[in-house]
């Protein structure tokens, strides 16, 4: 079956458990947005699926492969951490190429956005920029699965409705996984909420469940 | 093509120090012993890339190995590819 399947994922942190039995699925189309408060374990979940981070326990597998470590999962899922990661002595220009293939290589150079970014070295983009790039760069990389830490962190606002447009245009034959603290935008983008709690994964179906989870406190409006 | 692409793109930011401090080591040589000796530059070479390796990767700047992880380069392969390009660059270098 094609899909992302993550089942019994647990990982402590020498004496806290901060992930005690995760399960979720991602379906190319689909859009699941991660929520959960500070230090629920949202990151350390994206690393251990991405495979940069050794789970406890684990059983992950994409479409019909079970992934055990990075190297299997190279070609199916890319992640975009929270921090930059961009390597400041690389022109933009290489970054895409190294990233994307000729066709999504060839949207992102014709970008307005981008253009005059292109043949600037990392290292001279600003923080925002630097996020920017590496969002478009996640998107439109050839994976299958996309796993995403705050991309709306550090983002102008200018930007931020376009990045959910693209996610929902990209979506249409990948998966995404994405997780940010400003909720609102992911319950904008999202086909799927989950949400981390207590170590453990629930689906919430209705907006409000989030309050009853004590994820937001009084009404949820938007 | 990508996997080479992106083991260049990791190896240029260790490659040029190294070859710098390297050169500035056999020209310090050459002073005190009159002789050129690219010998010093190559196992120099060989030990200085691993420590600038750890210097600009492990200790500066760990964030960025995910630029790496992304293309489908792990830690281990990465080290691996430092330390056989090195290796080859110094033996190029101890041979001429």
């Amino acid at each position: 079956m094609n899909r992302l399947y993550v089942d019994s994922v647990m990982k402590a942190f020498d004496t806290k458990q901060v992930l005690t039995d995760v399960y979720l699925t991602c379906k190319p189309g689909e859009i699941v947005g991660l929520l959960g408060r500070n230090g629920s374990g949202k990151s350390t979940l994206l690393k251990i699926i991405f495979g940069s981070l050794k789970a406890d326990q684990k059983y992950i597998k994409v479409d019909n492969t079970q992934v055990f470590k990075l190297y299997d999962s190279s070609k199916l899922i890319t992640y975009l951490p929270q921090d930059n990661f961009l390597p400041g002595h690389v022109r933009i220009k290489t970054i895409i190429s190294a990233y994307c293939n000729r066709e999504n290589a060839g949207i992102l150079n014709e970008l307005n956005q981008l253009k005059p970014l292109l043949n600037q070295k990392a290292r001279n983009l600003s923080s925002g920029e630097k996020r920017f790039v590496e969002i478009l760069l996640i998107i439109h990389s050839d994976a299958k699965y996309i796993l995403i830490d705050e991309p709306f962190n550090g983002v102008a606002p200018l930007y931020i409705d376009y990045i959910k447009q693209l996610i929902r245009e990209q979506a249409v034959n990948k998966g995404f996984i994405i997780t940010d603290h400003d909720y609102r935008n992911i319950l904008d983008v999202a086909s799927k909420i989950i949400l981390l709690h207590d170590g453990g994964t629930r689906e919430i179906t209705d907006r409000e469940e989030l309050v009853r989870w004590g994820y937001v406190s009084g009404t949820v409006n938007g | 093509m990508r996997l080479i692409l992106g083991i260049w793109l990791f190896y240029k930011k260790i490659f040029v120090p190294a070859m710098a401090v390297a050169v500035i080591l056999t020209l310090l040589d050459l002073l005190l012993t009159r002789t050129l000796s690219l010998y010093i530059t190559g196992f120099s070479f060989i030990m200085l890339a691993p420590v600038f390796h750890f210097i600009l990767y492990e200790f500066s700047n760990p964030g960025q190995y995910y630029f790496y992880h992304n293309l489908g380069l792990n830690k281990i392969s990465l080290w691996a590819s430092t330390i056989v390009i090195s290796f080859i660059i110094g033996i190029i270098l101890f041979v001429i």
